[in-house]
């Protein structure tokens, strides 16, 4: 039991220098308390505007059109972050908007803009 | 965002689901010793979890938010009844719902005590070791922030919301809306739990439940099999690599099959031995499986069909009370089916299309990619070892050497299982490849895992005694 244990705190202190098979029982790899989406997104930006938008609002998010797993992975993500705010699919019925990286499609009246880094931005418009 | 904001989550809500299962089992264990009780930590929790869930799952139905509140009334209540029970059932009463079977089998040999205490020391490491990395691993799956987690989120601050859980309004719901809520509320109860959005708590709680899957199975096996056998064979599970990978996964089909499996085992018990007992655990159980995926209702179906036919020599009796159970466990669902039927919400899967023979006729290219890809996840040894390849060979030596069929019911489990998802992906309309890359290696863990606790009992039966 101690030889066990030995080898277990071992593992744990050092996994790197287990073989293989044993190492991957000490493996972690993506140690954020963020998702880890498929497409490249600023996850850090998208937590930031959580910060700032109101819970009961309602929001649409634009992102380049070019990139599905983009525009997927970022609805997926700032509803985690933004919920119970309640996405909707046109931006015209949202109180904000929070376009990543690209402008929107359609002219929106904003009231107030956060530059949340990166390209990112989230937008109060005008209801 | 910390461990010790993770921990706290993890401790107050796993601890409330371990004290609603302890007051469940209060009126079959009222008399034990403190040791015993504390053997039935895995059992306990995975029932006052599946006992709770159930629960909030119908009053989500009914309208209420399913905030912190709520589930401390819901979790109070579920105690104080459990506790009454055992206090205000008689004693003859209660005795037929004790279990039969509690004392643990000793090792005979040194030899064998060796090997207890080293397999039972190198779980109980594997366990610590598999919770250090849930904590410091956000899921890898997209399902789980894709829907399963944010549904979780909207239950504890809006309720079942149908702006969020249905179809057709200005604002954009959720995918997979046919899936039950039975794994959304626990994660939204986490969720609510460490204070802010922290992703890894997903992964502690499925370490939770595997561990206590671990915990739970060697409770209701030790006084069954040889100790020599038992944890060894426990062990090779819980080394398993797909395990570990899954937890980190984060996905919902590990409880699924943490649950699945255990009422086969429970179901098994009840026929052979016919303890009260075990077919309330296989009851219990079967509740949580058929609210975790959708999946998980034909699967029950499935498995406790063959259960019955394995168990034929039990009598009526016990075939007719396995059969009530899984029937009480479909009840306890019927609030989200009747909502979903009311809802016009279809299944993923059309039933109609993967049922019609014509629309299955025009298809068949997809069977043999299915049965390959599948047959690939059960028998490779880097995800599962050689659970599955063994469990179907001792059944066949079991089988020859002593002429009984009964032998080969593991194995049938596990056809049963692998033919299930092979009909699945035939009659399913989405890209076969895309279907089998993305969900293959976790469709199987249910058979997996009826094969891993089906193991200790075909070595147990095959070896000589100690």
């Amino acid at each position: 039991m101690v030889a066990v244990s030995a080898a277990a705190l071992a593992l744990l202190a050092a996994p790197g220098r287990f073989p293989g098979p044993v190492r991957q029982l000490a493996r972690h790899s993506l140690n954020t308390p963020d998702p880890v989406p498929t497409a490249r997104l600023d996850v850090a930006a998208v937590r930031r505007a959580a910060g700032i938008l109101p819970s009961r609002a309602t929001y649409a998010v634009v992102a380049p059109p070019n990139d599905p797993q983009l525009t997927a992975d970022l609805l997926s993500v700032a509803r985690v972050f933004f919920l119970p705010a309640l996405a909707v699919a046109d931006p015209s019925r949202a109180q904000w908007l929070l376009r990543y990286r690209t402008a929107p499609s359609a002219p929106v009246d904003v009231v107030r803009r956060y530059r949340l880094g990166n390209g990112v931005v989230l937008e109060r418009l005008r209801r | 965002m910390s461990y010790r904001s993770l921990l706290e989550a993890a401790v107050l809500l796993d601890g409330s689901l371990l004290a609603v299962g302890y007051a469940l089992l209060a009126a079959a264990l009222r008399g034990r010793s403190l040791l015993d009780w504390a053997s039935y930590l895995g059992v306990a929790f995975l029932a006052g979890a599946s006992l709770v869930g159930v629960v909030l799952c119908a009053l989500a139905v009914a309208g209420l938010t399913i905030d912190l509140k709520l589930f401390a009334v819901v979790a109070a209540l579920l105690v104080a009844l459990g506790v009454a029970a055992a206090f205000a059932v008689p004693r003859a009463a209660r005795e037929r719902v004790t279990p039969r079977s509690t004392r643990r089998l000793r090792s005979a040999t040194p030899a064998g005590s060796v090997v207890t205490a080293a397999a039972s020391a190198a779980i109980a490491w594997v366990c610590v070791l598999l919770l250090a990395a849930a904590f410091r691993s956000s899921p890898t799956l997209d399902d789980v922030w894709g829907f399963w987690l944010p549904k979780g989120i909207a239950l504890t601050r809006l309720g079942l919301d149908p702006r969020l859980f249905l179809p057709g309004s200005a604002y954009l719901p959720f995918d997979h809306l046919d899936y039950p809520l039975w794994w959304s509320v626990v994660l939204g109860l986490s969720q609510r739990l460490t204070g802010s959005v922290d992703l890894r708590i997903v992964d502690v709680q499925l370490g939770v439940f595997v561990v206590a899957m671990l915990a739970a199975a060697a409770r209701l096996l030790a006084s069954r099999i040889r100790p020599a056998v038992l944890w060894p064979c426990l062990l090779l599970v819980a080394v398993a690599p797909e395990l570990h990978r899954q937890v980190l996964g984060g996905g919902a089909d590990l409880v699924l099959a943490i649950y699945l499996a255990l009422f086969v085992l429970c179901g098994a018990l009840w026929l052979a031995e016919g303890g009260l007992f075990e077919l309330v655990l296989a009851t219990v159980f079967a509740a949580a499986a058929v609210q975790i995926k959708t999946e998980g209702a034909p699967q029950l179906l499935l498995f406790a069909a063959v259960l019955s036919l394995a168990g034929w020599k039990a009598g009526r009796r016990r075939r007719l009370g396995l059969w009530i159970g899984v029937a009480a466990a479909f009840v306890s669902a019927l609030p989200f089916l009747v909502w979903r039927q009311a809802h016009g919400l279809r299944n993923d899967i059309s039933l109609s299309k993967a049922l019609d023979p014509s629309f299955l006729a025009g298809r068949t290219d997809r069977i043999a990619p299915a049965a390959r890809a599948l047959g690939h996840q059960l028998v490779n040894p880097h995800n599962w070892f050689l659970v599955v390849p063994a469990v179907i060979v001792l059944g066949l030596v079991g089988a020859i050497r002593e002429r009984r069929l009964l032998w080969l019911a593991p194995a049938a489990l596990v056809g049963v299982g692998y033919a299930f998802w092979i009909w699945a992906n035939w009659g399913d309309t989405m890209d076969l490849q895309f279907r089998l890359t993305t969900s293959a290696y976790r469709i199987v863990d249910a058979t997996v895992l009826i094969a891993a606790l089906a193991l200790p009992f075909l070595v147990d039966r095959l070896l000589p005694g100690e």
